[in-house]
C-alpha cells in the first residue's frame, strides 16, 4: 500500500474515531446530563462496581478495543508525519518506533481487555 | 488592508527593507529610505526609486511589472506579494520589504526559485500521452468541450512565483523532498487535462511521502496566490481523482496512457546516407 | 538544491542565507486568516491527544489490580489538578474531532465548490467552508462549556 492508502486508512480511522470516541467521552464526561436524561443509572461511572460491569460486556469489551486500536493507528500516523515534516531524513527508524510503540500498546491494551472480558 | 489616512501625493513613506550581502552579512539587516508616494506607485515602483536614486546597490528581481511572469515575490507587509501587484497606497505609510519566507536569500530581495522549479519538474508539468505518431506528425486537433476545459483552466494560470510555497507551512521545515502547493496544483492541471493521459505515470510521486498526503489544509497557499490559481483547491481534486480515477467536473474516466510498443519514432536510430562518412568521433576528419 | 549545472569552471558561490521558518513556520508566517489556525490547533489538539493515550491505557489497566487498587489509583486522579487536565483533553477531543469533520470533506472536496474561470477577484475555495467551519466551532464551544460545567461540579464534588 502506497503513502496515500495509509493516509487514507488514517482518515477512515478518524471517522470512526468521531463515533467511537466520541460514546466514550460522552460516557466519562457527561454523566451528569446522562442521568438526567435517564440514560445511565447504577454507580458512577468511574468507581470499581461500573468500570467492572463493562469490562466484562463483549459489547463494551469490542468496543474498548477498537477503540484503542483505531487511537493509536490515527494518532500515530499524525505523529509520525508531524515528526518527519522535522527530520525528513529519519524516516526509516521513526516508522519502525511508530510501529514498534504502536504494537507494544495495543497488545497491552487488548490483552487487559481480553483478560478483563474473562471475568475478574 | 486599508490605510489609516489616505496618502497625498507627495507624502513620504518609510520603507523598512531587509538587505543581505553574501559577501558581507552573516544575518538580514534591515535599512530603511524614505519615498514620495505618488498615485498608481507600487511597491516595485518605490524600490526602483531607492535603488536609481537612494541606494544602488539594492537587489531585487522584475521583468514584467504587470504581474504575469512571477520574478518579483517577495514579502512585503505580513504577506508574500508580487511587488508589481502591490499598490503602496493600500499598504499606508509603512512599507516593510523582506525576501520570500521558506527560500534561501542570494541577495538582499532576491529569493532562490532552483527549489521550487526542481520541485515543478518532479511532477512532469506536460502533456504525457502514447500516441507518438500523432503528436510527431499532427492530423487533427485534440479536441475539449467548454465542461473539459473548465475541469482545469483555474489551475493553468500558475506563473512560478513561488508565493504558495512562501506561505505553506509545511514549507517551512525545509524538506526539499517535499513537493508543495505549486507543484501538486500543476500536477492536477494536467492530471484534469481531457488531453492528458499521464495520471500513472505520476502516480508514483503524487501518492508517494510528499504528494498529496503532505496537504494539511492550512489554506495559506490559495489567499497568497496572486492569479487565483487555489492551489489548496487542486490538490483536494487531486485526491478525489486519485482516488476515483474520474474527472472531477465530467465523471469521465481518466485515460491512462498505454506503455509504447516501441521506442517513439525519433529514437529509432537512423542509418546516415551513403555520400557521408560516417564520424569517428575522435575529432578527425 | 542546484539544478542541472555543471560544477566545473564556476567560481565558489557566496552563502545563501536560509529564510526557512522551522517549526516557528506552523505558528506564523504571515497575515492569513483562521484556517490557517486551525490547522496549527488542529496539530496542537491530535499531539496532546496521543502523548495521552499510552498514559491513559496504562492507568486504567489499574482496574485488573482490583477494588482496592483501582479506588487508590481514582483518588489520585480525582485532585482538581487531574479533572482540570481531563477537561483539556476533553476540549482536544471535540476540537479534533469537528475540526477534522471539516478537514475530512475538504480533503475529498466536497463543500469546496467548483473550479472556476479565473476572474478577478479570486475565489478562494476553502472560504466556501466557512459557514461549516462556523456551526462545527459552536458547536464545540457549547461541548466544551457542557464539559467545563461537568469539570466544575467534579471539582466541587471532591474539593
Amino acid at each position: 500500500m502506497d503513502d496515500r492508502g495509509w493516509w487514507l486508512l488514517s482518515l477512515l480511522a478518524g471517522v470512526a474515531l468521531v463515533a467511537l470516541l466520541g460514546v466514550h467521552m460522552v460516557v466519562q464526561h457527561f454523566d451528569a446530563v446522562l442521568r438526567a436524561l435517564g440514560w445511565t443509572q447504577g454507580p458512577p461511572v468511574r468507581s470499581f462496581a461500573a468500570v467492572a460491569a463493562r469490562s466484562r460486556s463483549m459489547a463494551w469489551g469490542v468496543g474498548y478495543g477498537l477503540l484503542l486500536l483505531f487511537a493509536l493507528y490515527h494518532g500515530l500516523y499524525g505523529l509520525r508525519g508531524i515528526l518527519l515534516e522535522v527530520w525528513p531524513r529519519a524516516a526509516r527508524p521513526l516508522t519502525a518506533l511508530v510501529i514498534a510503540g504502536g504494537a507494544a500498546v495495543a497488545l497491552f491494551g487488548v490483552v487487559t481487555v481480553v483478560r478483563a472480558l474473562g471475568g475478574s | 488592508m486599508s490605510p489609516r489616512g489616505a496618502l497625498k501625493p507627495g507624502d513620504l513613506v518609510t520603507a523598512r527593507v531587509a538587505r543581505y550581502d553574501p559577501e558581507r552579512d552573516r544575518a538580514l539587516r534591515w535599512q530603511t529610505w524614505q519615498v514620495a508616494w505618488k498615485p498608481g506607485l507600487t511597491v516595485l515602483d518605490l524600490l526602483h526609486q531607492i535603488k536609481e536614486q537612494q541606494d544602488g546597490t539594492l537587489a531585487f528581481r522584475e521583468a514584467c511589472r504587470m504581474g504575469v511572469c512571477g520574478s518579483c515575490g517577495m514579502y512585503i507587509n505580513g504577506r508574500p506579494r508580487l511587488a508589481c501587484n502591490t499598490q503602496v497606497g493600500e499598504l499606508g505609510r509603512r512599507v516593510t520589504v523582506s525576501a520570500l519566507p521558506n527560500h534561501d536569500v542570494i541577495k538582499d530581495l532576491v529569493s532562490d526559485l532552483a527549489p521550487t522549479f526542481a520541485r515543478h519538474r518532479a511532477v512532469r508539468p506536460y502533456i504525457i500521452r502514447d500516441d507518438h505518431a500523432e503528436m510527431n506528425q499532427p492530423t487533427r486537433e485534440y479536441r475539449q468541450t467548454p465542461e473539459e476545459l473548465e475541469t482545469y483552466i483555474q489551475f493553468s494560470g500558475c506563473i512560478t512565483c513561488s508565493l504558495c510555497l512562501a506561505a505553506c507551512p509545511i514549507a517551512s521545515t525545509n524538506d526539499l523532498a517535499f513537493l508543495g502547493p505549486q507543484a501538486l496544483a500543476q500536477a492536477y492541471r494536467y492530471v484534469a487535462d481531457s488531453r492528458d493521459a499521464g495520471v500513472a505515470a505520476r502516480a508514483q510521486v503524487l501518492s508517494g511521502p510528499h504528494g498529496v498526503v503532505s496537504c494539511h489544509l492550512a489554506g495559506a497557499c490559495s489567499e497568497a496566490c496572486p492569479k487565483g490559481v487555489d492551489p489548496a483547491l487542486a490538490i483536494q481534486f487531486l485526491n478525489r481523482v486519485l482516488l476515483t480515477g474520474r474527472s472531477e467536473r465530467t465523471g469521465a474516466p481518466l485515460v491512462e496512457a498505454r506503455p509504447p510498443a516501441g521506442p517513439p519514432p525519433a529514437d529509432r536510430p537512423v542509418a546516415p546516407p551513403a555520400n557521408v562518412k560516417a564520424d569517428r568521433g575522435d575529432g578527425s576528419p | 538544491m542546484a539544478a542541472e549545472r555543471s560544477a566545473e569552471g564556476r567560481p565558489p558561490q557566496p552563502p545563501r542565507l536560509s529564510r526557512h521558518l522551522g517549526v516557528g513556520g506552523w505558528a506564523y508566517a504571515g497575515r492569513y486568516p483562521v484556517e490557517r489556525y486551525l490547522f496549527l490547533l488542529h496539530r496542537i489538539s491530535g499531539v496532546a491527544l496521543i502523548v495521552y493515550l499510552p498514559v491513559h491505557v496504562w492507568i486504567t489497566s489499574q482496574r485488573m489490580a482490583g477494588p482496592a487498587a483501582w479506588t487508590a489509583t481514582m483518588r489520585v486522579f480525582d485532585q482538581p489538578v487531574f479533572i482540570a487536565g481531563e477537561l483539556l483533553i476533553l476540549a482536544a477531543f471535540i476540537f479534533h474531532a469537528l475540526n477534522g469533520i471539516r478537514l475530512v470533506l475538504a480533503h475529498f472536496g466536497v463543500t469546496l465548490g467548483k473550479p472556476v474561470m479565473p476572474v478577478y477577484p479570486y475565489p478562494v475555495a476553502l472560504h466556501r467552508q466557512r459557514v461549516l467551519m462556523w456551526v462545527l466551532m459552536g458547536l464545540a464551544a457549547v461541548l466544551i462549556g457542557a464539559g467545563a460545567v461537568e469539570t466544575l461540579i467534579a471539582m466541587l464534588r471532591h474539593g
